[in-house]
């Protein structure tokens, strides 16, 4: 396989008569890598999933998985790939094994033992019909659809909704142990939290246009952090919040009955090598959080992020 | 070949339900036969009927053994029957299970579209087929006891039509609803053509200016040429296959090239 990209994306474009789908889309995933796709319902985390399995056709752009046309070989495509959609629907009389008969019937490679094996880590009785089963146990045999046959590229629209943590942190390990075999993975969730984990790199997706992309500690290093320090003498404050507000990592500058509040973007060194100088009664500085960093607006409209 | 065995599994207990039904309506209507063999008032109601309404119920003869199959059994009420089966499974396969929302995994499978198109028209072709064999089953075993006597080539024949003319309106209805994702809108549409053409059929003898479009109505090339009296039309049948199969391609074609729904 070599350098060839387990998905490769360039310029894609897909509009519907409305606002939703994507735009001008390029990225790349490598073979056996973890790729989170992330970003708000609507943004274009669906459509670029149901694409690489060509169940929607490109208006722009190109769209290739192991180097091979999504639209032009999409039964190859699909031979190696296996899918979790967004929305697991099933007929509610099928038992779970049923339910793998009727979707994976194409499968080669599917061995009852690796099933056996994905319902006895999940805990999941497969015996039971689909109806009468919880919405977390209804994921989980979408999760042994998606699992269980060999695939050397799983695509998971939101995988872990309806999961309780315990079993995220199941799923968390099914996935290292298929990228451990060279599998490539590409998951959606519009929890930054839910991905950061599991994901080598994050694709941030923001109405339909690709926003950052990254290894999760990059973009961590590039997002902002809230801070805010209270001086303990009142005739400092005006003295830290003019200093703050001359140095560039810091930003958003407010006083507060004595408190300063600030954003950090970048670098925290400056900053504290500032306070240094003065009598500190406190200092507080958030966790650099992914999920900030993709909301705020403003850092990702003057590119900061990106 | 997959898909249709894993399509028919999954029907198995509606296939056997339908069958079992459709026999027990045939067998009731051919049980009734002797009580209404020498009744001159049955033909007496039909004869008093407009002859438009004679055409649509089959004819005005209803004591003979073959009236009494056509106005009784083929010429209405076995063909809505199995129309009934072949528009809901036509308008269920593709679409209907694209709007439960089930169709996305289904395909996310190595199999080409115009392919599970293909495998999924075979399995409703198939279901028909049953069905219709199912409605033979009865005349066979009563054919002689309840004195029909009837030739077992004609009823073939009358079936195998009947049979052909329900698959190109189910194909079209598939290939509607297939290519727009909306399964109401196959229905609509062909359940309106078969309707309307039914009537445009039944009052073609009355009204002239009908009888130019009457080779455009299914009935016409399931009916006209009397198959339970005179054998199976070879012509029909083949106007009614390459029907069907127009319908199973241009669905398939359209199918092939569109999204599908989220």
């Amino acid at each position: 396989m070599g350098d060839i990209a387990a998905i490769k994306a360039t310029n894609l474009t897909k509009s519907y008569g409305r606002s939703r789908g994507i735009e001008d889309v390029s990225l790349d995933v490598h073979p056996g890598e973890v790729m989170g796709l992330v970003g708000e319902s609507g943004a274009g985390k669906s459509t670029f999933l149901r694409a690489l399995l060509n169940f929607i056709f490109p208006t722009a752009g190109s769209l290739e998985v192991f180097g091979r046309s999504v639209v032009k070989d999409p039964v190859e495509v699909r031979r190696r790939s296996t899918y979790l959609p967004g929305e697991f629907v099933v007929p509610a009389r099928l038992t779970g094994h049923q339910t793998l008969r009727r979707y994976a019937f194409t499968r080669k490679q599917l061995s009852q033992g690796r099933i056996d094996d994905l319902a006895d880590r999940l805990k999941l009785d497969l015996s039971r019909k689909v109806g009468e089963l919880s919405k977390g146990n209804k994921q989980k045999v979408a999760l042994v659809l998606a699992f269980a046959p060999k695939a050397d590229l799983i695509v998971l629209d939101e995988p872990t909704s309806g999961l309780d943590p315990i079993l995220q942190r199941t799923f968390a390990g099914m996935v290292k142990e298929v990228t451990a075999q060279g599998t490539t993975v590409i998951l959606s969730s519009h929890v930054m939290s839910e991905v950061q984990h599991i994901a080598d790199r994050v694709a941030l997706l923001r109405d339909g246009k690709l926003a950052a992309v990254g290894k999760v500690s990059e973009l961590l290093q590039d997002s902002r952090r809230r801070g805010s320090v209270r001086p303990k003498r009142a005739e400092d404050v005006t003295a830290v919040a003019g200093q703050l507000s001359d140095i560039e990592q810091a930003s958003e500058i407010r006083v507060d009955d004595g408190e300063i509040s600030f954003a950090c973007v970048g670098a925290v060194d400056p900053i504290v090598k500032l306070l240094a100088a003065f009598d500190i009664e406190s200092l507080d500085l958030a966790h650099a959080d992914l999920e900030d960093a993709f909301f705020s607006d403003d850092a990702l409209e003057s590119g900061e992020v990106k | 070949m997959k898909l249709v065995r894993s399509e028919l599994s999954l029907q198995r207990a509606s296939l056997i339900g339908w069958s079992l039904a459709i026999a027990a309506f045939v067998a009731l209507v051919v049980a009734v036969y002797p009580s209404v063999a020498g009744d001159d008032s049955l033909d007496a109601i039909y004869e008093g009927l407009p002859p438009a309404a004679q055409q649509l119920l089959g004819g005005s003869d209803a004591t003979s053994p073959v009236g009494y199959l056509n106005t009784q059994l083929y010429a209405f009420l076995l063909p809505a029957i199995l129309l009934v089966f072949a528009f809901g499974r036509s308008a269920g396969t593709i679409a209907g299970e694209e709007e439960q929302r089930t169709l996305d995994l289904l395909l996310a499978q190595p199999l080409a579209r115009w392919l599970a198109y293909m495998e999924k028209a075979l399995a409703i072709a198939i279901g028909l087929f049953l069905l219709s064999v199912a409605s033979l089953i009865p005349l066979f075993a009563l054919n002689s006891s309840a004195g029909l006597d009837i030739s077992v080539a004609n009823l073939i024949g009358q079936t195998t039509q009947m049979f052909l003319f329900c698959l190109a309106l189910g194909m079209w209805t598939m290939a509607v609803s297939s290519a727009t994702g909306k399964r109401g809108l196959g229905l609509a549409v062909v359940i309106g053509y078969t309707v309307a053409s039914y009537l445009i059929y039944g009052l073609a003898g009355t009204v002239s200016w009908l009888e130019n479009i009457v080779p455009a109505t299914p009935w016409r090339w399931y009916a006209e040429n009397q198959p339970l009296q005179n054998g199976v039309g070879v012509e029909e049948c083949l106007v009614l296959l390459a029907a069907a199969a127009v319908g199973a391609l241009v669905g398939m074609w359209f199918f092939n090239r569109r999204d599908l729904h989220a």
